[in-house]
Formats: structure tokens, C-alpha cells, sequence
């Protein structure tokens, strides 16, 4: 699989990771979305960082510092109510987006 | 829009908290491939590997936490200082000129009736009874008589 990932994208599997796992982390982002994709999407850290400045500069996450597991001082990134609706418009886009492709690419039944 | 607007005020705190971030992000990741069986010193390079040029990741990150139209205006506001700075006769001579002109029309304007930013008007009207109701626009002057001195 391609290493690009389409921005609104990312933005929605961030955004779906947060959801799932409540606060979070950098690196437990990463990793998670490592785990999710089975191992095809090891987010480079010049993408995800950014990616989380860019969600929290639109008041769909914010983040404060805490400590980690390993009892490291850690900035962890939680969902705001902005995000959860967020969420709900991207799902809905990409179903359509999804089904709208699946009509094109599938074959046609008769053939040429 | 509006938080990348206030991010640019805040260059310097969002680059140390992403110094921070990395940290912890290398941190993290040595030690779980020390858990993984790799002696300190490999777990430490392959953390280091796996997050590749630090630079290009901050890099990355400031792209984001910039306005490109605020960095150009930065650039050229800087790069116009260095210009008066290095002509200091001519930088002197425009700003005491551009000072005494002001100056003077704030003392020339000194004692003007009327709350700043009141329009100053001088109409002459040709009718010379002192009841003519004078209109200009429709709208009646409100204070005249007296000698046209104006």
C-alpha cells in the first residue's frame, strides 16, 4: 500500500482511533493505527504530528500534558464534542463516496 | 482557520512541545524493542531509525503551525528593517519629515471647534438677513453668523 495517505483520510482514522480508545498519545496513536491497519499504515512521524496540530487547530481534538504509561510526562490528545460530529459527517461521506465508487469499478454482469 | 491564526503567536511553545512529543515518541519505542529482546544501545538506533530525520518532521510540523501569508509579511517587514538600517541619513530624513508634517497640522488644527473627527465645513451664504435659514445637502448649518472669515 501506498506510505501517502489522503489527508481527510488520516484525519477521520485519527479522529475514529481517539473515539475508540479515549485519550491518547502520540505514540499510542501510532501504534494503534499500525495494529488496526495490520501493519500497512506505519504513520511517519512528520505525518502524524502535523495531522495532530491540524485536528486541534479546528477544535476536533485538544490535548493536554500527562504522564504515560512508562511515567513519562506525555501530551495526550482526546476528542471534543466538534470531533464526535465530525466523525459522523466524514462516516457518512465516505459510505457514499465508498458505494458511489463500488458502482463504477464493479464489472458488468453481462460482459462486452 | 482561526486556531492556525493564533498558532502563529505561539511558534516557540508549539516547537518545544513538539521537541517534547519526540522525545517521548523515541522514548517509547526503544523501550518496546528492548522488550522485544534488543540489547539498550540497538533498541536505542533502531528508535532512531524508525523515526527517521528529525528535521524533516519538524520541518513538516512548522508548515502546519505557519500562515504562508503572515511568513511572507514577516519576511518582507524584516527584510525592509535591514534596508533602513543600513541607509540611516536617508531613514532620518523621511521619518523627521514625515514627524514635522504631521506635527504641524496637528499645531496648525490646534483650537478647531468641534469633537475630532467632525467634518470642518466653511460655507459663505450670500444671504445677508440674519434669519436666512441656510441648507446645505438639505440638512440646515447649524452654527453661522458672524463676518465670512473663512
Amino acid at each position: 500500500m501506498s506510505k501517502e495517505v489522503l489527508q481527510g483520510t488520516l484525519d477521520l482514522m485519527v479522529l475514529r482511533t481517539l473515539d475508540a480508545m479515549g485519550p491518547q498519545h502520540g505514540f499510542g496513536l501510532a501504534k494503534r493505527i499500525l495494529q488496526v491497519s495490520e501493519g500497512l499504515l506505519d504513520l511517519n512521524q512528520g505525518t502524524l504530528y502535523p495531522a495532530l496540530l491540524r485536528l486541534e487547530q479546528r477544535r476536533w481534538i485538544k490535548s493536554r500534558w500527562g504522564v504515560s504509561d512508562n511515567n513519562r510526562k506525555a501530551k495526550f490528545y482526546e476528542l471534543t464534542p466538534r470531533g464526535r460530529k465530525q466523525i459522523a459527517d466524514e462516516t457518512e461521506s465516505w459510505e457514499q463516496t465508498v458505494s458511489l465508487m463500488a458502482k463504477f469499478l464493479a464489472k458488468p454482469a453481462g460482459g462486452e | 482557520m482561526w486556531g492556525r491564526f493564533i498558532d502563529v503567536f505561539r511558534r516557540r511553545r508549539l516547537d518545544a512541545d513538539l521537541d517534547a512529543q519526540l522525545a517521548h515518541h523515541l522514548e517509547a519505542l526503544e523501550a518496546e524493542y528492548r522488550a522485544q529482546g534488543l540489547a539498550p544501545d540497538e533498541a536505542r538506533a533502531a528508535a532512531r531509525r524508525a523515526v527517521g530525520g528529525l528535521a524533516q518532521v519538524k520541518d513538516a510540523y512548522r508548515d502546519q503551525h505557519g500562515l504562508p501569508v503572515f511568513e511572507t509579511m514577516r519576511r518582507n517587514l524584516r527584510f525592509a528593517l535591514r534596508g533602513l538600517r543600513r541607509t540611516p541619513g536617508l531613514t532620518a530624513t523621511v521619518v523627521l519629515t514625515l514627524a514635522f508634517g504631521i506635527g504641524w497640522d496637528q499645531w496648525a488644527l490646534r483650537g478647531t471647534p468641534g469633537r475630532p473627527g467632525d467634518a470642518i465645513l466653511c460655507a459663505v451664504s450670500s444671504d445677508r438677513r440674519e434669519d436666512a435659514a441656510v441648507t446645505l445637502g438639505g440638512l440646515p448649518v447649524v452654527a453661522r453668523g458672524g463676518a465670512p472669515s473663512c
